[in-house]
């Protein structure tokens, strides 16, 4: 009766999904069926190199009215020594503009540096960015700039500096732009109305997107993060340093400036006689810890400079006298004019990677790393990272790999066609071979979601003293290049 | 497995441009608003390369369902028990209705027709496995039922259509005990009905003739036992009456001699009907003229006519018709008609013979004023043995057999005889012959 049973319950299966007895031909292995891979010859990664690659991405101009943008699809050629970010900046102002639209930025202007650090990017433009006709052009250029790049590389917000300082035509600033649907042109005349309201003298209030710099948790380098800021009557300079003060609730960030005790005790715009526009601080020099005070004003420099209109630098004076030499990384720096400026600390302004290291639940936690701009792309620099210690402040995070191996144990990168591959001496196969189920997943993994951070990755092939291996321990199969697994990220799915 | 083709294009674009993160999205996207619980992309290697619950990154999914999408084929499905893990385990055991079970859909991931993963989409497959159950037990109810309704069919059917027969078989089984009087219930009007209106009409006749071999028998028996027993009287009294007067002794041997005379004269009437039944005796056919017959057998009877005081008077119209048949057997007919009526009309009455034509037919009427038949014997009286009045027709020197001969002979010429009578006023006996020629 159960035969008879189960042959009517296959027989209805089979009516109601349509499906097709299994192929004979398969062969059962301990109860599952094994499935022939296709050998695929991969050439060992000796060394660490990355080709060129391609990728497609939409670029915006204003339009011919700069009343709109223009998108167009393009496909771009990215350097292997050049990030996205860099690329797309480059196409803007080097490219063919499309039909209907203007220039992105006036003749001539050059990219002179792009910083990203998390989800908010700062572009510098060259000055000779700053021959616009007008606010309504510099708007437009700012905007299809920051819309390009948040199209192709998911950021939340984009500021664009010319030649170093914030542009803009009225004292009051622009700030970053968002990364939203808003039409450039609502944005574009909701920055008019805001300007002429604080032109007129009367109490006004403005909200502006700002790029703030904070010192790394680790005090090596500058990292900008974005913030929205709340003008009153035109005093961005006030608004800037509270800001500075506000927890970042990263502890990879912690704020340039102490909440409880304020630090900048007194804080002014003053045009020196050669014609430069200082921010003019004073602060109380003993708050400010000496292993730290390069980079706090540099924090504050680029903050400054960043955002408020025209202004060329910052004089800091602690107590009665004016800093004129500050002990940097490397060695002492004097400036004897009294103003630091954002090219003094253009190298401390680092650009995040993230690493992925094991939490305490098993899943992967996401950690920021901040590198030399120079470093990011070097993908072994980033393994680096991943090869070391869990940082003090990112409590409860585990290294990933097994005790005893370094980044000396990977014997080459290439990266080429989207792959990675990833070539480990045997010693990292031998070190591997006790870890867990679940440790082995997330050694692989970790590497894995590390590498396709960077967009020219997007899967990742693992090789052994050149030669390929049907697996690392028991469970992970890397008979196939691995794309990318953000499930088994700390928070992924909430 | 619809559902899993529908996972299957929304992560194709993905798995083909490698990008884990959207194919993790697509998928999750996907099963948002599904019933099915986890969709995992797998390489050309089998190798998962997205899961819905990233448990099973980076596994070579070692399933026949994935090996059969990986070998070609559309599709492939199974079903399996979960175990403790909460990963299937073990192949689905047809007629198990308990535990957890699981089922796996593998269907191909294509880009531009060519094959680049394959899309395994897992459901908890219990609410389907039971509603699929209690399908299967509704069917086998349903199925069931239809059997026994079948089977009830069948045999009201088998009944309906055997029942005839065996009753008809059941007639027949009377009928070779001897007894005709059983008939079939006749249902309808399809086959079976005519077969019974048939066997109850051969029952019929047969019982009929059952009765009429049996009556024929009875008075044959009586016709013949009759005049010996006459006989064996008389001469019983010749033998034990000494001495026996000459006259009477005579007397006695004459009726005796009477006696032989009448039971000659009935077996040759017996021979002639059993000669006329089986067939023996052929009908010499040529052109008879009746009006020769009936005008000879009109001179033949008139001397006994006139002996009895009854006039005798023929009206023979178209002379000239002919019948084709037998001249001695026509000859008998209208003898014994004249001769019946000569006996059963009294004294002053009148015998009249007519001979007409009409329609191709030869009519000939035997008429007399005698005294009749009653009503109820007018059927019967061309039955052999049949007497109206037994003791007055035996007197009159019949044999009981005469008008059946009759009849029989009529019969054989393809012709027709009738009787109308009333009581103490007269009969009247027609005889009609197709005219020769007419039978072409």
């Amino acid at each position: 009766m159960k035969a008879f049973r189960g042959a009517i319950a296959a027989l209805l299966c089979a009516l109601l999904t349509g499906c097709m007895p299994f192929a004979a031909e398969l062969t059962s292995v301990d109860g599952n069926y094994h499935i022939e891979t296709a050998a695929e010859t991969v050439e060992p990664a000796v060394g660490d190199w990355a080709a060129d690659w391609q990728t497609e991405a939409t670029l915006y101009y204003p339009a011919q009215n700069q009343l709109a943008l223009v998108e167009t699809r393009r496909t771009l050629e990215v350097g292997a020594r050049q990030t996205l970010e860099e690329r797309l900046i480059e196409a803007l102002l080097d490219e063919d503009v499309p039909a209907g639209a203007r220039s992105a930025a006036p003749e001539g202007t050059a990219l002179l540096s792009v910083r990203r650090s998390g989800d908010a990017a700062v572009v510098d433009l060259s000055a000779e960015a700053a021959a616009v006709e007008n606010g309504q052009q510099l708007f437009f250029m700012r905007a299809a700039i920051a819309r390009t790049l948040c199209a192709a590389c998911n950021l939340d917000a984009v500021d664009v500096l010319i030649n170093g300082r914030a542009a803009s035509f009225s004292t009051l600033p622009q700030g970053a732009l968002n990364c939203d649907e808003t039409p450039a042109a609502s944005v574009f005349m909701q920055l008019s109305a805001d300007e002429e309201l604080a032109a007129s003298g009367g109490d006004s209030s403005a909200e502006r997107r700002a790029v703030l710099y904070a010192v790394t948790a680790d005090g090596r380098r500058l990292e900008p993060y974005a913030r929205t800021l709340t003008i009153k009557n035109g005093d961005c300079l006030s608004a800037l340093i509270a800001a500075l003060a506000e927890d970042t609730k990263d502890a990879y960030l912690p704020a340039p400036l102490p909440a409880e005790t304020p630090l900048v005790k007194d804080a002014r715009l003053v045009d020196l006689p050669d014609g430069r526009r200082v921010a003019r601080l004073t602060l109380t020099g003993s708050l400010i810890p000496t292993e730290s005070e390069w980079m706090t004003c540099g924090a504050l420099t680029c903050t400054l400079t960043s955002f408020i209109p025209a202004l060329d630098g910052v004089q800091i004076y602690i107590g009665e006298g004016q800093l004129v030499r500050l002990d940097s990384p490397s060695g002492e720096v004097t400036f004897e004019d009294g103003v630091l400026t954002r090219a003094m600390f253009e190298t401390a302004i680092g650009r995040t990677v993230t690493i992925y290291m094991t939490a305490e639940n098993g899943s992967l936690r996401a950690l920021t790393r901040a590198m030399a701009a120079e470093d990011v792309l070097s993908p072994r620099m980033t393994l680096a990272e991943l090869f070391g210690e869990p940082r003090t402040w990112e409590t409860g995070a585990l290294r990933v790999v097994p005790d005893g191996l370094s980044i000396d144990d990977l014997l080459g990168v290439r990266i080429e066609n989207g792959e990675a591959v990833l070539n480990f001496s045997a010693r990292f196969y031998a070190g591997c071979q006790r870890l867990s189920e679940q440790q082995e997943r997330n050694l692989v993994y970790a590497l894995v979601n590390t590498l396709t951070e960077r967009p020219d990755v997007n899967a990742v092939r693992f090789q052994f003293e050149g030669q390929a291996a049907d697996r690392l321990v028991s469970s992970i199969s890397l008979i196939s290049p691995l794309m990318r697994n953000p499930g088994l990220i700390e928070g992924a799915g909430e | 497995m619809q559902l899993a083709r529908e996972a299957a294009s929304a992560g194709e674009d993905a798995l083909f441009q490698r990008d884990g993160a959207a194919l993790y999205d697509a998928l999750r996207h996907f099963l948002s608003g599904q019933d099915a619980q986890r969709a995992l992309a797998l390489d050309l290697n089998g190798v998962v390369q997205a899961d819905t619950l990233s448990e099973l990154n980076g596994v070579q999914l070692q399933r026949r369902e994935v090996a059969a999408v990986l070998s070609g084929q559309e599709s492939g499905y199974g079903y399996y028990l979960r175990g403790e893990d909460g990963q299937p385990v073990d192949r689905f055991i047809i007629g198990r209705l308990s535990g957890s079970m699981t089922s796996l859909y593998a269907v191909p991931m294509t880009r531009e027709g060519a094959l680049i993963g394959v899309l395994v989409l897992v459901a908890t497959s219990q609410d389907a496995y039971r509603a699929l159950a209690d399908v299967q037990v509704q069917m086998l109810s349903w199925l069931a039922l239809v059997a026994v309704i079948v089977v009830v069919i069948s045999v009201a059917m088998s009944r309906y259509f055997t029942r005839p027969i065996a009753e008809l078989n059941e007639g027949i089984v009377e009928m070779t005990r001897g007894d005709f009087s059983n008939r079939v219930r006749v249902r309808g009007h399809n086959e079976f009905a005519q077969l019974a209106v048939a066997f109850n009409m051969m029952c019929e006749r047969i019982e009929n003739l059952d009765k009429a071999r049996s009556q024929f028998v009875s008075n044959a028996s009586h016709e013949l036992k009759t005049p010996l027993s006459t006989m064996k009287i008389l001469i019983e009294t010749l033998m034990y009456q000494d001495p026996m007067d000459p006259d009477m002794t005579r007397e006695f041997l004459g009726d005796i001699n009477k006696e032989i005379d009448r039971l000659n004269s009935v077996i040759g009437d017996l021979l002639t009907l059993v000669s006329m039944d089986g067939g023996e005796k052929k009908l010499e056919t040529k052109p008879v003229a009746v009006a020769d017959i009936l005008g000879d057998n009109v001179r033949r009877l008139q001397p006994l006519a006139r002996e009895k005081g009854i006039e005798m008077t023929a009206s023979l119209r178209d002379q000239a018709a002919t019948v084709d048949g037998d001249a001695s057997r026509l000859t008998q007919v209208f003898y014994n008609l004249m001769d019946n009526a000569i006996k059963y009309t009294g004294r002053g009455g009148s015998v009249r013979v007519e001979m007409s034509r009409r329609d191709k037919k030869v009519i000939v009427k035997v008429i007399d004023t005698g005294i009749g038949i009653p009503k109820e014997d007018q059927l019967h009286i061309f039955d052999r043995f049949y007497r109206v009045d037994k003791a007055r027709s035996r007197e009159t020197g019949g044999t009981g057999l005469g008008l059946s001969i009759v009849r029989q002979i009529v019969l054989l010429h393809g012709g027709t005889v009738t009787v109308s009578s009333e009581e103490e006023k007269g009969s009247t006996f027609t005889v009609e012959l197709p005219e020769s020629g007419a039978k072409a």
